[in-house]
């Protein structure tokens, strides 16, 4: 006894994978999993843009860190022990003892690298590095910000201390505070907080590994806990996007911004991942964080991998995160005329590249894969799945996995492509002459036969090293670039057959 | 123009089926094709073909390869050849262990397909009104038999036929409705294909004498 025709669509994937609950328990706009694909405002996914070279001659050694320093108009680039200039990644500008990490500000004319063993340095062109000399100033800074005329710095054992006002260079002994509410932990990462607080103070958002702290007062460094369990794994493991201070550590992606009550975790969705077993804890310093737009980026490491070989691209709006394989070491944004998102390579030493550039890592393609959560066609019951239109662009294979399987699935090869004319057979929509139906940025495209099943969850894969254009924007100049492929809409027709 | 075998599959999957369904959509095509050839004594089963008394043969060979039942034989004379059916009385007289004759067959009948005369052939050929058999969709570039523009009969029962295993009954129904809808155009035009009456005239009755 089977009834009539019924249909379903999805078309809002908004909320990025969820690895988290069981499988009949996702949300409507999450889904089962996702690799090298983004999403956007509208909840359409897509695979994501790729890399290029920055620059041509490689630096000497792994790149550590670098930041875009406006006073300079340039990065600035530690490269192993040496600080470089990106318009000569051959030529030394500093060198210091160790390579650790030498994270960067800008105070009054001066661009400013702390090292963590060699202490403050200061420069008003980049090719000249002099050290802070005065007696007061702090020698070993694990971390650094300008916040308020000063420059703040952060310490071993829980010590945050803060210049005299404007001036980089001059530093007084008693201008320090102690973060000791909970431990004596290091500082290891500082942010400026957006916005005010209730009684009108801006803020400084100080982290150490498991904790993190508001700084309210530059002279006095007075402070409140934010959160007693939450930090930052490194130096650069901490971004800002909008009014939210964004931190990437073991506890996963949090956020925080003025009037929140702690840290908020955006990475629930993905918490198998935040486990000793999936991570390798032990990297966190090399744990990193970037910008673009409105947009947060995050490197980390694998379990086995002593390099950053994980990207998790967050949206701090949607809260949703997608997991890609272009990790980097650190990470930078222009600010410039043009803003560009730039990282360091963990695996070509001495590599930067510009992120969001392109259909390939480097030239070689770009495999993403994205599976829906699982559709329920009658109520649990089974159904008989005869049709599947997929509306978005691009070309791959999809497999409609049925009934919770882990593997396998009905294989359909999908082209939802216009890369070129297409040329009717004079019977179509027009006048009966031969005529093109034009480019298009999307297509729909039907699949048939996938027989009875009570829940089906389709895989999408390929690879790509191309990009598509959309629609141009407001009719004229450069069409936006956009990922490969895209999928905008799901729909499907099937048959019940019953209560079986 | 009739269309071939592959494309009436193609037309079955188009916007229906995948792909991999086509063994079942040419099942489905055979079945609608065998039952729309045996559903009525269509004129257009039947056909005629020379046949050849092969010079000192039992058996007549038509020049129709799709020979399935011999309507009536003529020799090469024009003379009706008659046709027996009870093969064994047939065969009781005439069969080639016995001593036949070169000569004019007098009688015939048909055993799987092959002509068989009562006497030997001359090397004259005759004719045949024969029915055909059932057009064989196995490759690609066979036709159905049927009349010109019939062959989406084919595919709208064969896509009826494909949504009916698949269970999709809602757009099975509409497929068959065509597909019946063609079989009974069908009967319109290709039942019989003479068309004056050629009914008897009345015997002639006198008039009361007066």
């Amino acid at each position: 006894m089977t009834s009539a025709l019924k249909g379903g669509s999805v078309q809002d994937f908004s909320a990025g994978p969820n690895l988290r609950d069981a499988a009949p328990k996702l949300a409507v706009n999450e889904s089962s999993d996702a690799w090298n694909v983004t999403f956007d405002e509208r909840g359409d996914v897509a695979s994501r843009l790729g890399y290029v070279k920055d620059n041509t001659d490689l630096y000497p050694d792994p790149i550590v860190n670098m930041d875009w320093i406006p006073l300079l108009g340039t990065k600035v680039v530690q490269a192993g022990t040496d600080l470089y200039l990106e318009s000569d990644p051959t030529t030394s500008v500093q060198t210091f003892s160790t390579n650790g990490t030498v994270t960067f500000a800008e105070l009054n004319d001066h661009a400013i690298a702390c090292h963590p063993v060699d202490g403050i340095f200061t420069s008003t062109d980049g090719s000249t590095w002099t050290v802070v000399a005065d007696a007061d100033a702090p020698t070993a800074p694990l971390c650094c910000v300008t916040w308020q005329g000063r420059l703040i710095v952060g310490l071993a054992k829980g010590k945050v201390f803060a210049s005299d006002f404007g001036d980089a260079t001059s530093w007084t002994s008693t201008s320090f505070n102690n973060l000791w509410e909970i431990d004596q932990r290091d500082i290891v990462a500082l942010h400026v907080a957006s916005g005010q607080d209730i009684i009108g103070q801006a803020g400084l958002v100080a982290c150490k590994q498991d904790s993190s702290y508001l700084i309210t007062d530059p002279a006095t460094l007075d402070y409140s806990t934010i959160d007693a369990t939450v930090g930052a794994a490194g130096p650069l493991a901490i971004t800002g996007v909008g009014p939210k201070v964004i931190t990437l550590s073991k506890r996963g992606i949090c956020w925080w911004q003025q009037g929140q009550i702690g840290f908020a975790n955006a990475s629930d969705r993905l918490f198998p991942l935040w486990q000793a077993d999936q991570l390798n804890f032990g990297e966190q310093s090399k744990w990193c964080a970037g910008r673009k737009l409105n947009r947060a980026i995050f490197s980390l490491t694998r379990h086995g991998s002593s390099v950053n070989d994980l990207a998790l691209e967050f949206h701090p709006d949607q809260d949703w995160i997608a997991p890609r394989s272009d990790a980097m070491t650190c990470y930078t944004t222009s600010s410039g005329n043009v803003e560009a998102l730039y990282g360091g390579s963990p695996t070509v030493d001495g590599q930067a590249y510009v992120l969001d550039s392109g259909g390939t890592d480097d030239g070689a393609a770009i495999s993403y894969r994205f599976q829906t959560r699982w559709f329920q066609l009658n109520d649990g019951y089974k159904a008989v799945l005869w049709q599947i239109r997929l509306h978005g662009r691009g070309a791959g294979t999809f497999f409609c996995r049925k009934d919770y399987a882990a593997g396998g699935g009905i294989s359909r090869d999908f082209s939802l492509s216009s890369d070129t004319l297409s040329w009717d057979d004079g019977l179509s929509w027009d006048s009966g002459l031969m005529w093109d139906e034009g480019l298009t940025f999307q297509q729909s495209q039907p699949f048939f036969s996938f027989g009875a099943c009570r829940e089906f969850s389709l895989l999408f894969e390929g690879n790509v090293s191309t990009t598509a254009s959309g629609p141009q924007v407001l009719g004229v100049g450069t069409a936006p670039v956009l990922g490969a492929f895209g999928l905008s809409t799901i729909v499907w027709l099937f048959t019940p057959l019953g209560l079986s | 123009m009739s269309m071939s075998y592959r494309e009436q599959q193609d037309a079955v999957i188009s916007n229906g089926f995948d792909e991999t369904d086509r063994v079942s959509v040419k099942n489905a095509i055979r079945f609608r094709h065998a039952w729309l050839w045996d559903l009525e004594d269509w004129s257009f089963r039947y056909g005629t073909t020379d046949v050849t008394f092969t010079n000192g043969s039992q058996i007549a060979v038509p020049t129709a390869t799709d020979l399935h039942a011999v309507v009536a034989l003529y020799d090469s004379n024009g003379s009706r050849v008659r046709g027996v059916q009870d093969l064994r009385a047939f065969f009781d007289g005439s069969n080639s262990r016995l001593n036949l004759s070169i000569g004019a067959p007098g009688c015939y009948t048909v055993v799987d397909g092959q002509i068989f005369t009562d006497t030997l052939g001359d090397g004259t050929t005759g004719l045949a009104v024969y029915e055909k058999s059932k057009p064989m969709l196995i490759n690609d570039d066979d036709t159905s038999g049927l009349p010109d523009g019939y062959d989406l009969a084919l595919v709208h029962g064969g896509k009826a036929e494909m949504f009916k295993l698949g269970i999709v009954p809602d757009l099975a129904a509409s497929f068959d409705e065509d597909f019946t809808a063609a079989a009974n155009a069908l009967r319109r035009n290709y039942l019989r294909q003479v068309k004056e009456t050629g009914q008897q005239l009345g015997a002639y009755t006198p008039g009361q004498w007066r």
